[in-house]
Parts: structure tokens; C-alpha cells; sequence
């Protein structure tokens, strides 16, 4: 059996760090900047995480540690490629392989270990029971029983709705997203807007971060991001640069996930098939996209013409 | 100015002494290659709309972009109200009561109307964090039906048409509640129609006690719409007047100038069989609307011809057009027989045309190449620059000091980057590889735009030494005496199209001025029928 | 001489010198925060790196794939295009490689290898080539389009490494290639092989296209100022194309390189990180081919002498990753740089002007 209620409570599970990766994405593509250090913010904060735990003995602190971290990460990018005028892609680029090279550094040079550290007195986040939800028959072992990063990801995700769409900030972080000009003229303070933004994604990468190393799995491994701030892009980009757009494009991915996971362990076809498979649709979305956007071209340029003749007349 | 120019302007403001909005002096604002303006004085009087004219990189629109706090003066002083202010910033020229209509719109396309016309300045509650949108799509209403300019607050400004998106720029402006509204080449982009419901809107601000400033090249709107006008002409106020006083022709020839060009080495044209020709184009521009209409028009072998014409009249389109950077929507355009419309810049190169584009810093040069590499750009994969596919420096070397020597380019080497030479020099490198390959037709766009009398000189010098040794000249030029003392034969271009076609002999300033404002030689014509002209 | 050593390739040395210093810097302070000396290890480092014949030729060694996958970068990076891909170019470049390599026998080992080398080129460049043509007719991004073909590359790798091609029951690996597919090692003890002399070769081809062909010319005028290309008659389109596919032949070559010299099989994730590492070490080079040699013998050295200090003491050898990434943020930060070079630079620039 393939599908049962375990399988949609993996897929929640399995989504929530591209949820955050995606959440912090789109806010920076929402600023204009294409962030694709998310990647590595996501690996420092899972690690940052797992440090700040294990020395403090408290989950919640290792969350909020390897959101510093992650924003710290973020800091270094944005004082690199918007004060100092760094090119957004290489710095990227530049912060992720950054990112890989100093977990691992600090893997072994803090807990001596290699490939992954886990220990007894790591302390991961606990499963919540939500108070009466978790005693409704389906609605119950559907949305109980989660880490608490699960529900703040929810939460978050109508937070990112209302900040984007409903306060001042989040609006005039659109307009400087979209056209900098206008913004710049209407008084609004561009490279400021963008700096939250990138501070934001921090923010956010770390929670995912932590999520993995402290939520999904309380461990840290080598390379723990796996793509999934990557991931987080594509969700983005499938998502409209919306926010429930982009939460459902992880939803999307967490299924896939989780799918391949079912499979490989029933063995019926390679799962590496499945892995490719959300891949394989941002590639066709991305074309789509950039076939419509031909097209209305074209359609603008006929009205346009049309109209003028018909002026003429 | 002259000084009856000079006596007119006292007079004006001795009349309007009493309210003046802005005054702005001696205003002198230098970048890197040029002097945008150059002790610039402006006088706006309240409650009038005040035409800023010249050509583009008059300086027109760095003077607005002074007033309105985009850029400080290097020297000079601004007055608002008779009191002297320091504007800094937009938000602080907003506050002085400026408002600006920028000739590219600075909206946000996928907002809605309210939401671009708040930006910045929404009205919000729970402690200003959330934006009150009911509040504003009142507020936004309530200006629209105060000034009477209909929009629809809820439409996405990426969905409508251009002239309501300017509608909503100006409200943008007054719901900040601009006095002063600057307009910088608000018609460029509109329809006849939207051109007419746009004058109408403007009249109504100024009824309401608005001043307006109105920046344009087209003087047939100055005429209809403005009360005193200003020409700028590199980077200077060449003369003012109140509208009612001055004629279309004056205002042409102020424009382009009437400088004395040094004397140019000319015979008469030798006319060959016809090399280019132009049959019914039409061409788009970005907008997809038609910039080029229907136009015909022959260039021959040993003449120059000359298309005149205010700038943006189409040129920039249909010199796109006949050298392969723009597609042709309809029409032909044939070269020695040969219908070249389809045809990639390549292979019309190879076909012999050569050109010389109107901005040569991102498309006549690579700035951040060297010389040699800018030397050989139209001759890099042909014998001798290069065999197999593989360049031979020797040649390249010797190839390009030639150019440097024949075409006396100052520079301190070779291997030097293009951007660290002057407009001058620069532009000698464009003429001299464009007509190292002997060309058969050179399509030479404001060729002189932004040099020195020296290298004017010399380009013109050049174009006509091209001319006799038997290549056809297409030139196009917003400067009009540039077109007189090099063409044969003159079109003048307006709105797209052919205003008319005169020979050398029969054109002079006055004739072309008069067609470059759009209107046909009628020598029973009166200056002052302009106005009763329908729109 | 005037030549080599004209204002751009000065300002570009004293860039990276400047980088690197900074970044040895930042490099201290971490590990003075862990406990080490800094001035012992960045010594054992270079001797680690450098001294010594084994430590020289194996940093030679893991210089080599650099090369191929810098001069990958290099050439994205010329004609203005981000290839991020370089990774999965690099992969399937080396299943290709191996597959050739083991399936044929009986070959004579010149023609083995020289077939494979040239599938494993084919390949990458085919796997470049789509994300461009991507972006010529339908202008899609090829930053995206490029990190989702990794992923596709490496899903597709690991399908075939585990399915079709598996031997090993143990571990998803192909079987051994054929001897007279080996790239013969140069001497005992090292893993440097002939591959080495082929990136040699490719960084003088690398150059010699770059600068002195008609097609280099376009490269760097549609990188440069693609609209001044199109004026001037180069086929802008068809020279995206060209980079793309040179990139990928790049990357490909190298992964071929790599499993025919070093591993002599493929197996699942032995490359992971040289395609970007291969884009650190072109921008490190400041995208110039012969510096990209440097540059990549320099971080390869780094990374063996990293596996010295590792043996020796207790530092982890990603510690010189890390560096090298500081090292590309400030070369990547060419405005921290400017002030710096315009106080030497602008009585030199006067003087032009005025001529």
C-alpha cells in the first residue's frame, strides 16, 4: 500500500524544510535578489543547531542559536554582494561552497567526528500534541504530533501572506522588488529594503536548518541541506512567488520525497526516477513560463496596434 | 539670447513678478563626459505651463532631475516660493511641493492602481504597520473625482493602457499633493487621442492653480499648450519667450542651432544608380506600435542623403530597421537589387552597408575591450584579420594603427580600453573601421552627437571624402545644419512619416524647420495658421 | 613583457593578493577560536602542499580535475553566462567515460582511451547545450536551468550506477575499466597520471581559443557588450550556443579524465563539489585560463596538503575550502578593491584622457 495517512504525514514532514527554504527565497525574490546562499544558510543553521543544543541541553535555545548563525552567514552575503557590489549569483555560489567546507571544518574540529555526529545528549525538539485537535478521529494523527518547527512553518507561512500583501513594509518590499526606481522615488530606501529581506531568509533558512538536524532527524551529517535550499528555489518559482504558492510547491516536492522514500523501500521501480521527477517539472515550468510570457507579448504588441488603428480611422 | 529675447523676458517677469514657483539659478551640473547644464536659469511662473525644449541631451531632463532632488547641482541655487532651498532627495522635493511624471513610468506593474498611487505614504492602521486599503481606495477616489481624472482603482496598472498609467502618475503626484508638476516628455508614448485627453487634464491642474512644466521636442504641442517656453541646446538656455510670441520655426531653429560649421571641402554630388532603397516600410517599436510609416525613399551612389527630422519621429526605428538590429513589420528594403529585410546585421555588412549608431558607448563600441578588438568587430572572421578561424595579430596590429594613423585617433597605444578615451577619439574609431571596408552604403546616425567642433569637422570631412570616393550616404540628424551643409538631398521625417523630399539647392533653414514641425511648404501658409491647425 | 604585465593584469595580481591575505586572516582568527597556531599550520600546509615530490605531484594530481572543470567555468564565464551546471556536465562525462571504458575490449589503448575521452566530451557538451538552447529560444535562466541538470544528472548517474551498470553488491559501482582504458600513472606511490598532461594541454587550447580565434573574439564581445555584438555582425545566438557547449565538453572531459586516470570505475559520489569547486578556482583566476593552471594547482595543492596537516595534526582539511571560499568573497567584492587601486592608478588615468 502506497498511499495512507503515514504517507501524508511524511510528505508534511519532508516539506517543511523546503517550506522554510522557500519561504526564505521568495522573500528575497520578492526584494529582486535571486538567493541562492539559502542553500547554505540552511547547512550552517542545522549545524549551529545541533552545537548549540548539545552545550546547552535545551532544543528551543539550538533553534534560536542556528537562526544567529544562519544570519550571520546572511550578513556576510549581504554586506558582500549589496554594500560591496559583489555579483548576487558568484557570492552566492561563493557562500554555499563556504558553507559546506566550514560544517564540516568545525564537525571535527569541535566534535572530533566525521560524516555525522549524533549523540545521547543531543537533545531534538519533541513531538507536539495539539490539545484538542489531537483527539478528532482523522483531522487528529493528520495535523498532531508534529515537532513544533512544523506548526511554526505553518505559521509562518500566513505570516509571510499578511506581511507581503497587508502591511506597509511587505508592500513597499514588492515595489522594491519589482521596480527599485519607482520605490526609490516614492521615498522608499531600496538597498535597506533588501538588506532585511536577506536578513529575513537568514531567519528562516535557520529555522529549516535546525528542522533537519534537530526535527526530522537529531543528527547532524555532512552536507545535510542536500539541495533543498536549491529545492526551496524551485518551489518558489512553481509557487508564483507567492507564499501559500511556494508552500504548496513544497508540498508538492515533500510528497515526491516521501513517495520515493515508500518505494525504495518496497522496491518496485528505481527510485531515482522519482528523485528526478520534481526536478525534471521545474524545468518544464520554468519553460512554460517563458512561453507565455512570449505570447503575451505578441498579444500586447497586436492590441496595441490594433488600437492605434483604430484611432487612425 | 539676443536682446530682444533678452528685453521679452524682463517683460515677462515684470508681469507675473508677484508669483513665481520655482526660480531656479545658475544651475551648472557636470558628469564624467559632459556638461549636462551650464549656468542654467529658469523662471516658472505660478499657475502657468512653462515648455522645456531641445533636443535629447539638451540637459532638459537633468535639470528636472535637479529640481526634483535626483541629482544635486554642482553649483547654483534653487528657489521655491521666493524662498532658497536645498533639495536632496525626492522625498524632499516632494515635500517642497514637486511632483514628477518621468518619461519611463515608475510604477510597479502587478500592484493596482491605489496601490501604486499610495506607495510610500499608505494610510494604515494598528499602529501604522498595516496598510488601510479600504482608506486608501477612498482617498484615492475622492483625487480622482476632485481633478476629474478617471482611472479605476482596482485595475493592475500592468493592464491598462498607456495613457491612463500616466493618469495615474500624475495622480501619484497630486495625492502628494504636488504644486508644481513636472512632465517629462509626457506625449512621447501616446496616441493622438490620449495626446488630446492629456492636454485637457493639464489645463484643468493649471485651473486649479497648479504650475505645470512640460518637457517636449515636439513644438507643435508647445504652441497649443504652453504659456512661455524655454529651449535648452547643449546644456544651455538658448532662449525664452512667451508662446503667444514665438513661431514653430523660430522654435526649430533655435533647437538645432544655427552654429557656424567650419568650412567643408564640397563638390557637388556625382550621382550613381540608386544602391538602397526603402519601399512601403513600416517598423514597430518596442511597444509594438508603428514608429515607421509606410516610408520610401532612394539613396544613390556618390550623394548624401539626409533625414532631418525632430528626434524621435521614427529615425531610431528605421535606421534599426535597414541596418538588421529591428525586425521589419512590413515593406522592403532593398540593397542593389537585393531584398536585404530578412537578413541578419552579417550579412548585410557583407552586402556592404556599414553604420555608424547613434550610441556608440553600448552599441558602436565595446567600451571594455581594447582597440584592436573594436578595430576588427565587422572584420574579425574575414582574410586577412583572420585565416581558419584563427586571427593573426600582426595583421590586426598593423590594421588598426593604420585606422589610428589615417583617422589621426589620439591614444597612448592599442592595447589601451575604449573607455578610457574621449567622445572624440571614439567616434573616430567607429567612422574609420565602419569605412575601412570601402562600404557601398553607410548609414551614419547622429554622427557628431556629443563632440567637439574639432571632430565635428573631421567626421564631416570624412563622410564627404566617402561620398566622392563612391559610397552611398544615408545620414540621419537631429542637428539641423549638420543636414544642410552635408546632404544632397533632404527627407524630413515627422510622426513616422515623409513630410516631404527637397533638394539641396532648395532647402534651407526655414523650409525644413517648418517641415521638421510637421508641416508642409505652403508658402501662402501664414506662422500664425499653426495654432488654428486641428490637432 | 609590456604586454603581460599591462594595468589590468597588475590590478588583478594585487587583487589576489589582496584576497588572499585577507582571507589567510579571517582563516587565523578561526582557528585561534579552535586552538590552533595559525602561522604552524599555514606552514606544514604549504610544505604539505608543495615540498616534497610525492606531496608535489599528488597536489599536481588534485589540481587536475580543477583544471578541466575551472576551464568549464572559464568559458560560461567568457561569454556571460552562468554555467552552474558544471557538476553534472563533470558526472555524466565520467559514467560515459567508464561505460566505454569497460564494455570495449581488445582495443589498442591509445584509440580506448581517446574513444572514451571523446564520448565523455560529446556527452557533457550535449548536457550543456540543452540549458542553452534553452536560454537563445525561450531566454529561460540558465542559473536555474543548470542546477536543476545537476540534480537530473545526478539522479540519472545514480540510477544507472545502481541498476544497469551496478556490479558490486555491496556498494552502487560499476565494474573496473578495461587496462587499455587506463590513463597511465606517472609514478608509484601518487595518482597522477597522463590526465595531468592533457589539462596542460587543454588550458594552452583554452587559452589559444580564447584569445586568438575569430570564435574567442565573439565570446568575449557578446560577454562584454552583447549589443555591440550584434551590430557588428557576430551571431550573438549561435555564440551563447558555442560557449555553452564548449563548457560542457570542458567538464565532460574532465570527469572522463578523472575516472579513467584516478578511480578506473565510477562510483556514486566520488565527485562531489569539483564542479564548484571548478568555478572557486576560475574566479580565483580572474577567468583567465593560464591563471586558471595556477590557480588550480594552488588549490589543489592546498587540498593535498590539507590531507598532510590532516595526518599530521588534528586540523581538518576543510579548513582550506573554507579559506578559499573567503578568498573568492573579496575577490568577488571588486569595489573593496577599487579605492585601493584608483589612489596608485588615477594620475595614470589623467594622463590618458587628456592624449
Amino acid at each position: 500500500m502506497v498511499f495512507d495517512l503515514e504517507l501524508i504525514r511524511s510528505t508534511l514532514r519532508l516539506a517543511t524544510p523546503i517550506a522554510f527554504a522557500g519561504l526564505a527565497t521568495m522573500l528575497t525574490i520578492q526584494a529582486g535578489i535571486v538567493n541562492i546562499a539559502v542553500e547554505g544558510m540552511m547547512l550552517v543553521g542545522a549545524f549551529v543547531a545541533v552545537v548549540g543544543s548539545y552545550y546547552t541541553g535545551s532544543a528551543i535555545i539550538g533553534v534560536i542559536l542556528s537562526m544567529l548563525g544562519s544570519m550571520t552567514l546572511a550578513f556576510i552575503f549581504a554586506l558582500f554582494s549589496l554594500k560591496w557590489k559583489a555579483h548576487i549569483i558568484i557570492m552566492g555560489i561563493a557562500i554555499n561552497i563556504f558553507a559546506n567546507y566550514l560544517t564540516v571544518y568545525l564537525l571535527r574540529a569541535i566534535f572530533g567526528v566525521a560524516g555525522a555526529f549524533s549523540s545521547p545528549d543531543l537533545k531534538g525538539l519533541e513531538m507536539i500534541k495539539l490539545p484538542v485537535i489531537d483527539n478528532v478521529p482523522i483531522l487528529g494523527s493528520l495535523v498532531s504530533g508534529y515537532s513544533i518547527l512544523v506548526y511554526i512553518c505553518w505559521i509562518l507561512v500566513l505570516l509571510s501572506h499578511i506581511f507581503l500583501y497587508k502591511t506597509k513594509l511587505g508592500i513597499h518590499l514588492r515595489a522594491v522588488g519589482e521596480n527599485p526606481a519607482a520605490a526609490e522615488v516614492m521615498g522608499i530606501r531600496c538597498n535597506e529594503m533588501r538588506f532585511f529581506a536577506v536578513m529575513a531568509s537568514g531567519a528562516l533558512a535557520g529555522l529549516g536548518g535546525s528542522y533537519l538536524s534537530l526535527g526530522h532527524l537529531t543528527m547532524f551529517t555532512e552536507g545535510m541541506s542536500a539541495g533543498r535550499g536549491f529545492m526551496g528555489l524551485a518551489a518558489t518559482i512553481f509557487g508564483m512567488f507567492t507564499p501559500i504558492g511556494t508552500f504548496l510547491g513544497s508540498i508538492l516536492f515533500g510528497l515526491f520525497d516521501s513517495i520515493s522514500w515508500r518505494l525504495q523501500g518496497m522496491q518496485i521501480m528505481p527510485v531515482q526516477f522519482l528523485q528526478m521527477l520534481p526536478y525534471a517539472i521545474i524545468v518544464i515550468i520554468l519553460m512554460t513560463i517563458s512561453f507565455r510570457e512570449k505570447w503575451v507579448r505578441a498579444m500586447t504588441a497586436k492590441a496595441n496596434r490594433a488600437a492605434l488603428e483604430k484611432a487612425e480611422e | 539670447m539676443t536682446p530682444r529675447e533678452t528685453i521679452l523676458d524682463h517683460k515677462n517677469k515684470r508681469q507675473n513678478n508677484s508669483a513665481i514657483a520655482v526660480c531656479m539659478k545658475n544651475i551648472t551640473k557636470v558628469f564624467p563626459r559632459v556638461i549636462a547644464n551650464d549656468h542654467v536659469n529658469l523662471t516658472v511662473n505660478k499657475g502657468e505651463i512653462l515648455a522645456l525644449v531641445g533636443e535629447n541631451g539638451a540637459g532638459k531632463t537633468t535639470l528636472m532631475n535637479i529640481l526634483y532632488g535626483l541629482y544635486l547641482p554642482d553649483e547654483g541655487s534653487i528657489e521655491i516660493k521666493g524662498e532658497e532651498v536645498r533639495i536632496d532627495s525626492p522625498d524632499k522635493a516632494i515635500r517642497l511641493g514637486m511632483g514628477m511624471v518621468h518619461q519611463h513610468f515608475k510604477m510597479v506593474p502587478t500592484f493596482t492602481v491605489t496601490e501604486n498611487i499610495t506607495l510610500g505614504n499608505e494610510p494604515a492602521w494598528g499602529k501604522g504597520i498595516f496598510v488601510d486599503k479600504k482608506k486608501a481606495r477612498a482617498q484615492v477616489i475622492a483625487l480622482s473625482e476632485q481633478y476629474g481624472l478617471k482611472i479605476d482603482p482596482d485595475q493592475r496598472v500592468r493592464d491598462i493602457p498607456v495613457g491612463l498609467q500616466q493618469r495615474v502618475e500624475i495622480l501619484k503626484t497630486l495625492y502628494r499633493k504636488a504644486e508644481v508638476l513636472i512632465l517629462d516628455e509626457p506625449t512621447a508614448i501616446l496616441t493622438p487621442q490620449e495626446t488630446r485627453e492629456l492636454f485637457n487634464v493639464i489645463r484643468g491642474l493649471v485651473r486649479d492653480g497648479k504650475t505645470v512644466i512640460f518637457i517636449t521636442h515636439k513644438l507643435k504641442e508647445v504652441m497649443e499648450i504652453s504659456d512661455q517656453v524655454v529651449v535648452m541646446r547643449r546644456g544651455r538656455v538658448v532662449y525664452t519667450s512667451r508662446t503667444q510670441e514665438t513661431t514653430p520655426q523660430k522654435l526649430a531653429n533655435m533647437m538645432v542651432g544655427r552654429e557656424v560649421l567650419l568650412q567643408l571641402k564640397k563638390t557637388p554630388a556625382k550621382r550613381g544608380e540608386v544602391v538602397l532603397a526603402v519601399k512601403n516600410l513600416t517598423v514597430l517599436d518596442n511597444r509594438g506600435l508603428p514608429a515607421v510609416r509606410r516610408i520610401s525613399f532612394e539613396v544613390r551612389k556618390g550623394m548624401v542623403l539626409g533625414i532631418a527630422g525632430v528626434e524621435g519621429n521614427g529615425q531610431t526605428e528605421l535606421v534599426e530597421a535597414i541596418t538588421g538590429l529591428r525586425q521589419v513589420e512590413s515593406g522592403n528594403i532593398v540593397l542593389e537589387g537585393r531584398e536585404i529585410g530578412m537578413f541578419n546585421p552579417r550579412r548585410r555588412r557583407e552586402l556592404g552597408m556599414a553604420h555608424i549608431p547613434e550610441d556608440r558607448m553600448t552599441t558602436g563600441l565595446n567600451m571594455e575591450a581594447n582597440l584592436k578588438d573594436n578595430a576588427i568587430v565587422n572584420s574579425y572572421y574575414k582574410s586577412p584579420i583572420s585565416k581558419l578561424n584563427i586571427l593573426n595579430f600582426k595583421v590586426i596590429e598593423k590594421f588598426t594603427s593604420r585606422l589610428v594613423k589615417e583617422f589621426d585617433i589620439r591614444t597612448p597605444n592599442l592595447n589601451v580600453v575604449a573607455n578610457t578615451l574621449s567622445g572624440g577619439n571614439l567616434q573616430k574609431l567607429v567612422l574609420a573601421r565602419e569605412l575601412a571596408g570601402k562600404p557601398k552604403i553607410l548609414v551614419a546616425s547622429q554622427p557628431t552627437r556629443g563632440l567637439d567642433i574639432g571632430s565635428i569637422e573631421f567626421v564631416h570631412q570624412r563622410i564627404i571624402d566617402a561620398r566622392d570616393s563612391g559610397t552611398a550616404v544615408l545620414l540621419i540628424s537631429a542637428e539641423l545644419e549638420e543636414i544642410l551643409s552635408l546632404s544632397d538631398q533632404i527627407v524630413v521625417m515627422y510622426e513616422g512619416r515623409i513630410v516631404g523630399i527637397l533638394e539641396a539647392e532648395e532647402a534651407d533653414e526655414e523650409t525644413v524647420g517648418l517641415m521638421m514641425a510637421g508641416i508642409k511648404p505652403d508658402k501662402k501658409m501664414k506662422d500664425t495658421s499653426f495654432k488654428e491647425k486641428p490637432f | 613583457m609590456k604586454r603581460l604585465l599591462d594595468n589590468e593584469t597588475i590590478r588583478g595580481l594585487i587583487m589576489v593578493l589582496f584576497s588572499v591575505i585577507l582571507a589567510m586572516a579571517v582563516g587565523s582568527l578561526v582557528m585561534l577560536i579552535n586552538g590552533y597556531q595559525p602561522l604552524k599550520v599555514y606552514l606544514t600546509l604549504f610544505k604539505g602542499a608543495f615540498f616534497g615530490k610525492r606531496n608535489f605531484l599528488t597536489s599536481l594530481q588534485r589540481a587536475t580535475p580543477l583544471v578541466f572543470t575551472s576551464l568549464a567555468a572559464i568559458f560560461a564565464f567568457r561569454t556571460g553566462l552562468f554555467n552552474l551546471g558544471i557538476e553534472g556536465q563533470f558526472l555524466i562525462g565520467a559514467v560515459i567515460a567508464t561505460f566505454i571504458g569497460f564494455t570495449i575490449s581488445g582495443l589498442n589503448p591509445v584509440f580506448h582511451v581517446l574513444l572514451a575521452l571523446c564520448c565523455a566530451v560529446a556527452a557533457g557538451a550535449i548536457w550543456a547545450f540543452i540549458p542553452g538552447l534553452l536560454k537563445v529560444k525561450l531566454k529561460t535562466d540558465e542559473v536555474i536551468i543548470t542546477i536543476m541538470f545537476n540534480y537530473l544528472a545526478r539522479f540519472g548517474v545514480s540510477y544507472l550506477v545502481n541498476y544497469p551498470l551496478r556490479e558490486s553488491a555491496v556498494a552502487p559501482m560499476t565494474p573496473q575499466i578495461k587496462p587499455s582504458a587506463e590513463l597511465v600513472r606517472l609514478a608509484q606511490g601518487t595518482q597522477l597520471n597522463t590526465g595531468f598532461f592533457i589539462a596542460l594541454f587543454m588550458v594552452l587550447l583554452a587559452a589559444f581559443l580564447l584569445s586568438r580565434t575569430t570564435l574567442g573574439f565573439g565570446m568575449r564581445n557578446v560577454g562584454l557588450a552583447p549589443r555591440f555584438a550584434l551590430f557588428g555582425g557576430i551571431p550573438v545566438n549561435k555564440t551563447i550556443l558555442m560557449g555553452m557547449l564548449l563548457s560542457g565538453a570542458f567538464a565532460g572531459l574532465g570527469g572522463g579524465i578523472e575516472v579513467l586516470g584516478v578511480y578506473r570505475r565510477f562510483m556514486e559520489d566520488f565527485s562531489s563539489g569539483l564542479g564548484f569547486d571548478g568555478i572557486l578556482v576560475a574566479l580565483l583566476a580572474k577567468r583567465n585560463p593560464l591563471g586558471a593552471l595556477f590557480a588550480a594547482i594552488f588549490y589543489g595543492g592546498l587540498k593535498s596538503g590539507a590531507m598532510v596537516l590532516e595526518w599530521t595534526s588534528d586540523i581538518p582539511r576543510e579548513l582550506i575550502g573554507t579559506i578559499v571560499a573567503i578568498i573568492i568573497f573579496f575577490m568577488a567584492a571588486e569595489s573593496i578593491f577599487d579605492f585601493i587601486w584608483n589612489l596608485g592608478n588615477s594620475r595614470v588615468k589623467a594622463v590618458t584622457k587628456e592624449a
